[in-house]
């Protein structure tokens, strides 16, 4: 102790010193990058014309530099504020706007001002930030849930809404275009009166902020000691919550979905020691102000033509300090189960009546996808036209018959992937989507499609090895990344997440480039089935074919690991081997399926669930039930994408997004219920 | 021994204490835990300057007591008087001035200094957004002084050791300035020097500034040497109370722990040992 005791002199001098070094470092910064991007960053500015009151370069200025430097500084600054607040009253490194949900539900409330242009918008994305909040806490399970499992939640409801956003953008005609470009985030003013409105709006809420900071400290304690002390913490923690949510929807509604400052300024601050909240919140305030203008400047710098949206940018700064962060926070439970598998019920009849209707019902959804489109022909007709060698019936049939089957294939490997992840790494919330597996595998074929224009017509048989590499590598870093840790569950999550996030950034960012056009990039990014014909289908086929019998054995591995690793490997298991097999399927598994669908969610992730709920036994019975589970809500998202909102044709991803999250949303809040009573 | 539920009747070992000059007094507490009532129509009273430790077996209700009494939890039934007055009826940073507690897990925040902590206890003076006047800063002085944190007052909370945290909470608890002070289980995960420690820092301070303490303890034996009273708790009632002399008997403490138990003395101090064979 002694040791210590010398190790460790008046570190108070030291913290005041390193507040005002931070401080004076920073104001430094923010001036220097105010003066950058307003004076120098768009080229030279002729000053006499400046100093002109009516020349239009001054006008200009004011309009486009002026205001775009104020609207970054004000996001910077609501951002890293709320992220420190909302870290703070939830004893939770990993919260800010964009980790709990609050940013896609005020970005959802800026689509809704878009439609009802009679909403007012700073009201508007304030409740739809607000809701987000509301919803992510709710599935949580209070504020009180631990770090990982809050962040979690938020993760949901982001998706959750994220999916709602999309069918909304989907559907209304005109503005979908500009609002996807402008929902990757972007700093663009339209004339000084919107960000000058916003500062008017935001000025009182930051110094209500700054007034609350003392009292911050007192909350640390935990609610018990404070409310001990003399505090209410739910009041003064809804206040918070209610003051980082209208700083967020300021925020968003001059910068648009920009996310990772309010996670990023505070946690590098606190790494560098700071953490007292009157340090913390004004720090990070001014810190995110000094990022959110850096990575201005870069987006200035490559040209602000929307190739590289400010959005995409944060991201890509983002994620990897999302991943330090996660490496550096205590693991606050050590390896159980945050989310109970769901519990098995009684059998609801023999598995193989189960297995009968479920056959039928995949049947069914293919004859109805077949008979129905623009012109009326029963499944029937169209077989007889074929096969009497009517062209006309032969190309309808080729228009429906394949995508419905690629769709139902596409399902049913999605759903064996996430089976087999879940198993391998004991983890319910494993799934291709939810690693960056999917995503891996539509960048690196769309990379192949945009690098190597002859690429196209090779692509049937190239198209699948190459995702393979591509989901297999993303797979293995985040399963390798904590390995060590045991495979945490959450931590995998997270870290799952982390890597979604950087590869959906990334393929984003190819997307905008090289100017896919929207409804293609749709595809690439959420996943569709839009125009693929019989030859997708057939070079799916012998991938398939290679992987499904591999799963099948790889089934009694899964009952091994399911009771942990010293137990399979006193039974005679190789873990090591094991785990690296199941990996190798799973991708291919994986890139299979993104070969014909695209990266779509939600399959992987939930059709392993709603197969154990049905009260299977025995890993191999539920694999098989989640297959034909996955091809039916594929096939049936495909069908109704394709009939509902004809002659629009809703990628199949979307649809899946709409009926997958609200159910995963359910799962998570249920297992949270369960485990309280 | 019978034991019997009210402490009006329950056996007193004890001059009974007048409710008019008690510091703390409970009335017919209920206390509803989910579907489980852990306490049952328990009435209390804590004289002024007296040390006086709840023990029991564990699910008594002694924890659910204190957290009632500190004001953390609401009885279905029942009340609590502080200083003569309604518990109910202080504003919580008014009742932070007269009674401070500590609870049994608080969070230790990273990179909080010790005299930071002490601070927060000046927060029911201060409120939400002032910073701490002269007399604010004068009891945080004495409190850091009192609990010997000096050479320890810039270092981190969470680099202490278990035992020095302690204290620097207990210095929170004093810098609040009230006269009651209400500690759970303030020994746990410490090891038996800090035990003493802790325990004779709160005796020493309890004799210094008249602190009227109740403390939950497990180890009967330090509880019968560090306080003036004992009340021994069973199934949400209370069922005997007295100085330790008369509490640390076999046959008072057998029927509550369920145990048989043989007593000796030490130094002059009852020591109650759990037999091995019946």
């Amino acid at each position: 102790m002694n040791m210590a005791n010398s190790a460790l002199p008046s570190a108070g001098v030291s913290r005041t010193t390193s507040f005002f070094g931070l401080l004076a470092a920073g104001l430094l910064a923010l001036t220097a990058m105010l003066l950058w991007n307003a004076f120098f960053a768009f080229g030279s500015l002729s000053w006499s014309a400046l100093a002109d009151p009516d020349s239009p370069a001054r006008m200009l200025f004011v309009d486009l530099h002026l205001s775009r430097v104020l609207a970054g500084v004000l996001a910077g600054v609501a951002f890293g504020m709320a992220g420190a607040l909302l870290q703070t009253v939830t004893h939770n490194p990993l919260a800010s706007s964009d980790l709990l949900g609050v940013t896609t539900g005020a970005q959802l409330g800026l689509v809704a001002t878009f439609i009802w242009s009679a909403l007012p918008v700073a009201p508007t994305l304030f409740i739809g930030g607000l809701a987000a909040a509301g919803l992510t806490f709710a599935v949580a399970g209070g504020w009180r849930a631990s770090p990982l499992r809050m962040t979690l939640a938020g993760a949901a409801t982001a998706l959750a809404l994220n999916a709602l956003l999309m069918l909304v953008l989907t559907l209304s005609d005109d503005s979908a275009v500009t609002l996807v470009q402008w929902s990757t985030g972007s700093l663009q003013q339209v004339g000084t009166s919107g960000v000058s409105l916003a500062w008017v709006l935001a000025v009182p809420v930051i110094l209500l902020v700054l007034w609350l900071t003392r009292g911050l400290n007192l909350i640390r304690l935990g609610d018990e000691q404070a409310s001990l002390l003399g505090l209410r913490p739910p009041l003064l923690r809804a206040v918070c919550v209610l003051l980082a949510t209208w700083l967020t929807a300021l925020a968003i509604g001059r910068a648009g979905p920009v996310g990772f400052i309010g996670l990023i300024a505070p946690n590098l601050l606190r790494m560098l020691g700071v953490h007292r909240p009157s340090h913390l919140i004004p720090l990070s305030a001014l810190w995110g102000a000094v990022l959110l203008l850096v990575a201005d400047a870069v987006v200035i710098a490559v040209g602000d033509d929307g190739r590289l949206p400010l959005g995409v940018m944060t991201a890509l700064l983002g994620t990897p300090v999302l991943l330090l962060i996660l490496r550096r926070t205590q693991a606050p439970t050590p390896a159980r189960m945050l989310m109970s598998p769901a519990q098995v019920r009684e059998r609801l009849g023999s598995p193989q009546r189960l297995f009968i209707t479920a056959s039928l019902a995949l049947l069914v959804t293919a004859w109805v996808a077949a008979s129905h489109g623009s012109s009326a022909h029963s499944l029937l007709s169209l077989l007889q036209g074929t096969l009497h060698g009517d062209s006309n019936a032969q190309m309808i049939l080729g228009l429906r018959l394949p995508r419905s089957l690629i769709a139902m294939l596409g399902g049913a490997l999605l759903a064996a992937s996430g089976m087999l992840l879940q198993g391998m790494t004991r983890n319910p919330l494993a799934g291709p989507e939810m690693f960056g597996g999917t995503a891996a595998a539509s960048l690196a074929m769309l990379l192949m499609m945009l690098w190597v224009p002859t690429a196209a017509d090779s692509m049937v048989w190239w198209g699948v090895p190459l995702a393979w590499a591509a989901s297999a590598a993303v797979l293995g870093l985040v399963v390798g990344l904590n390995w060590r840790i045991g495979l945490e569950p959450m931590r995998v999550t997270l870290t799952g997440l982390a890597c979604a996030a950087l590869l959906a950034a990334a393929l984003n960012l190819v997307l905008l480039q090289f100017h896919v056009h929207i409804t293609q990039a749709l595809s690439w990014m959420v996943g569709s089935t839009y125009a693929q014909g019989w030859g997708t289908l057939l070079s799916m086929l012998p991938w398939a074919l290679l992987s499904l019998p591999l799963a099948w054995r790889a089934g009694r591995w899964l009952e091994l690991l399911a009771l942990g690793d010293a137990s399979a490997a006193s039974l005679g298991l190789d873990v090591m081997r094991a785990r690296l097999a199941l990996l190798a399927v799973a991708s291919l598994m994986t890139a299979t399926a993104v070969a014909g669908t695209g990266p779509v969610a939600f399959a992987g992730l939930i059709a392993p669930h709603a197969a154990r709920m049905l009260g299977l036994r025995g890993q191999r019975q539920q694999i098989a039930a989640a297959m034909l589970i996955g091809a039916l809500l594929l096939g049936i998202a495909d069908c109704l994408g394709r009939v509902a909102f004809a002659p629009r044709d809703l990628p199949l991803g979307i649809l899946t997004a709409a009926i997958g999250a609200p159910y995963f949303l359910w799962l998570l809040a249920r297992s949270y219920l369960r485990r309280t009573a | 021994m019978v034991t019997i539920a009210d402490e009006t009747l329950a056996p007193l070992f004890s001059a009974p204490v007048e409710p008019a000059t008690a510091a703390l007094r409970a009335e017919g507490l209920c206390v509803q835990l989910g579907q489980r009532r852990v306490l049952d129509g328990l009435s209390v009273a804590f004289a002024p300057g007296r040390i006086s430790a709840l023990c029991g077996p564990n699910g008594c209700g002694k924890s659910t007591l204190l957290r009632t009494l500190g004001g953390l939890l609401k009885p279905a039934a029942g009340q609590v008087w502080l200083d003569g007055q309604l518990l109910t009826g202080f504003a919580p940073r008014e009742r932070a001035q007269r009674l401070a507690m500590l609870a049994q897990n608080p969070l230790v925040p990273e990179g909080m200094l010790v005299e930071e902590l002490v601070a927060t206890g000046r927060y029911c003076y201060t409120g939400i957004a002032a910073g701490p006047g002269p007399a604010d800063r004068a009891a945080i002085e004495q409190a850091i002084e009192r609990t010997h944190l000096q050479a320890l007052r810039k270092r981190d909370l969470s680099q202490l050791s278990g035992g020095e945290r302690q204290r620097a909470f207990i210095a929170m608890a004093l810098a609040q300035g009230g006269r009651v002070l209400l500690l759970d289980e303030p020994t746990t995960f410490l090891d038996i020097h800090h035990q003493v420690e802790v325990l004779r820092l709160i005796r020493e301070l309890a004799l210094e500034i008249n602190l009227t303490v109740i403390w939950v303890l497990h180890d009967l034996n330090q509880a019968a040497v560090f306080s003036d009273e004992m009340l021994l708790m069973k199934d949400g009632r209370l069922c005997a109370r007295g100085v330790p002399e008369a509490i640390m008997q076999p046959q008072v403490l057998e029927p509550v722990f369920d145990t048989p138990m043989r007593r000796i003395t030490v130094d002059g101090d009852p020591v109650c040992l759990p037999r091995m064979s019946p």
